[in-house]
């Protein structure tokens, strides 16, 4: 495919003796949120690291927009990554805005007030001066998140992304991820939460024993709901992140939202959970 | 072709450009530079006053009370600290820095946005040039200080026993250059310490080991070589020259800290170059 960003060939990797990923098959395209669940120690974060380039494949062949990750290539990857991958790292003694102003120097792509922005849009306050050793374990995930975004990478590689995150810090991570996707980025999103995995993700699957095993495929589809009243409008944007009011239609207001509830059903019982009674759902929506 | 070079030398530039921005935000956002600093002028004080001459040895021979002479034996005479300390106060000001950027993960974040052979090239250019400069400024408000404390003349005449023997036509015809000497002198001593502990960072986790390990072997080499009675002696080599039998030759001393400084900087480039070649994980 055309569009395939990121792709794993074959890729075996052993660390200290341990056959941690075998023969893994997986291509990810743009605008995609690939999830991939499984155990502690089933070898799911190497998988991110191997795209890295922090670390090189025993066999196979990992490509980022086309081009091989090879030793050397660390670093001079054909497109930006954005990366969070275990605890964020940062200079402890720094603030969380200087954290991020050294990183941005290094490629001079964003200037301080996209940086400020990116810490807005994670929920923190730019101007916040304590240094990040005294940051709780969700606002370093925040900053982490904020690091990983502050460039508009291509690609995004997460990994327990919502570890320490409250319930608004997980909605607000929702919709950062539907933002970039809708904006062709990819997302590879590594999780032990299998529920987390199924709400974020197009594809899911579950690594066991150093194998990937498809566990869901589902894409994301367009929806344009036929609502009876405003107050129902407004229940649905706020429920349902990414989503927009449109012209009405049939006389009704109409709101249109992207998803990956499997059909028609699913979505009215999920909405039904909320207490919105659409009049009529249409798929594919433009 | 010409052109794309160029722009990989001007992205090259930009890179170091920003991680020696990185070093001075760490060198004041940290409180190691700081008792590193009042450690470095504590000792040039103290060296002042060690060498401070009874009112008997001014009428005697003024030739000994001034600024120059002074400043040069803060660096090592009789019971001065600064030869002792240095290598010390030198890994205080950023030696630890590929330590820490290794520990907190923070060097993953950098090389999702720098090739690695950059960084560590970059890391090895910035901490060494953030050290020299803050022991050259260092030593520079010391020299200010001891003109407050000596008189400022001219050294009128070879004395014999109190006048340096290293490179002392340039003490007795221009003083302030022979300062400048001293102070490179002690700058890139301060220079290879700093480098001795990035090397070592490529191998240690632990940030003490890293600060204290090339003081360590500071004091054992120079314990092997008072043994030997050898004029390889990293304590003459620092500041003890000055006075030595050994005689050391103008040049000696920068080119022996310059040498230590190249080897420090290869073997940490080749350590960690290598790890990465062979696809390692480094860090955490």
């Amino acid at each position: 495919m055309a569009d395939e960003i990121l792709v794993y060939e074959g890729v075996s990797k052993k660390l200290g003796g341990k056959e941690v990923l075998k023969q893994i098959n997986l291509s990810i395209s743009e605008g995609e949120i690939v999830g991939i669940v499984g155990a502690n120690g089933s070898g799911k974060t190497t998988l991110l690291r191997l795209a890295t380039g922090l670390i090189y494949p025993d066999q196979g062949e990992i490509r980022v927009a086309g081009k091989p990750v090879r030793p050397g290539l660390l670093g001079d990857l054909p497109v930006s990554l954005g990366v969070l991958i275990e605890s964020p790292s940062f200079l402890p003694y720094l603030s969380g805005l200087k954290n991020l102003l050294l990183l941005a120097s290094i490629r001079d792509q964003v200037n301080e007030s996209k940086v400020r922005e990116s810490i807005q849009r994670v929920g923190l306050d730019p101007d916040l001066r304590k240094p990040v050793k005294t940051y709780s374990l969700g606002m370093r995930q925040r900053l982490g998140i904020a690091q990983a975004m502050m460039e508009d990478p291509a690609i995004y590689l997460f990994d327990e992304p919502t570890n320490g995150l409250d319930h608004q810090g997980v909605e607000m991570f929702s919709e950062i991820l539907t933002e970039r996707t809708d904006q062709g980025a990819c997302v590879v999103l590594v999780s032990h939460d299998q529920e987390e995995i199924n709400r974020f993700c197009d594809r899911v699957y579950r690594m066991e024993s150093g194998s990937l095993e498809s566990v869901r495929e589902k894409r994301v589809k367009g929806w344009r709901l036929l609502v009876e009243s405003l107050e129902d409008v407004e229940k649905t944007l706020l429920l349902i992140s990414g989503s927009q009011m449109s012209e009405r239609k049939n006389g009704l207001p109409t709101v249109i939202c992207k998803g990956t509830w499997k059909d028609e059903v699913e979505l009215r019982y999920y909405l039904d959970q909320h207490g919105i009674q659409p009049v009529e759902i249409q798929v594919n929506a433009s | 072709m010409e052109l794309s070079c160029l722009f990989h030398e001007r992205e090259v530039l930009w890179m170091v450009r920003s991680l020696i921005r990185m070093e001075v935000v760490r060198l004041f956002s940290r409180w190691q530079p700081w008792v590193a600093f009042l450690l470095l002028i504590g000792v040039l004080i103290q060296g002042y006053e060690v060498f401070y001459p009874e009112p008997t040895i001014k009428v005697r021979d003024p030739g000994w009370f001034n600024v120059f002479l002074a400043f040069t034996k803060t660096h090592g005479y009789d019971l001065a600290l600064l030869s002792v300390t240095l290598p010390l106060i030198a890994v205080m000001v950023a030696g630890d820095s590929l330590a820490w950027d290794l520990r907190t993960g923070f060097m993953h974040s950098i090389l999702m946005r720098m090739n690695y052979k950059k960084y560590i090239m970059g890391k090895l250019l910035s901490v060494s040039l953030v050290t020299f400069v803050f022991v050259w400024i260092g030593e520079w408000i010391a020299f200010i200080y001891g003109m407050v404390r000596y008189p400022v003349l001219f050294p009128p005449a070879v004395s014999h026993g109190s006048t340096p023997d290293y490179a002392q036509s340039l003490f007795m015809d221009h003083p302030i250059l022979y300062v400048m000497l001293i102070i490179f002198n002690t700058s890139m001593a301060a220079m290879a310490f700093s480098t001795i502990s990035l090397a070592l960072s490529t191998k240690i986790k632990n940030l003490y080991v890293v600060l204290a390990l090339p003081w360590l072997g500071f004091i054992v080499i120079e314990f092997i070589s008072q043994v030997l009675g050898s004029r390889f002696s990293p304590l003459n080599y620092i500041g003890q020259y000055f006075l030595s039998v050994f005689s050391y030759h103008t040049l000696e001393i920068p080119l022996a800290w310059t040498l230590l400084w190249v080897i420090s900087w290869m073997t940490a480039y080749l350590l960690f170059v290598n790890h990465f070649k062979k696809g390692g994980k480094h860090g955490r």
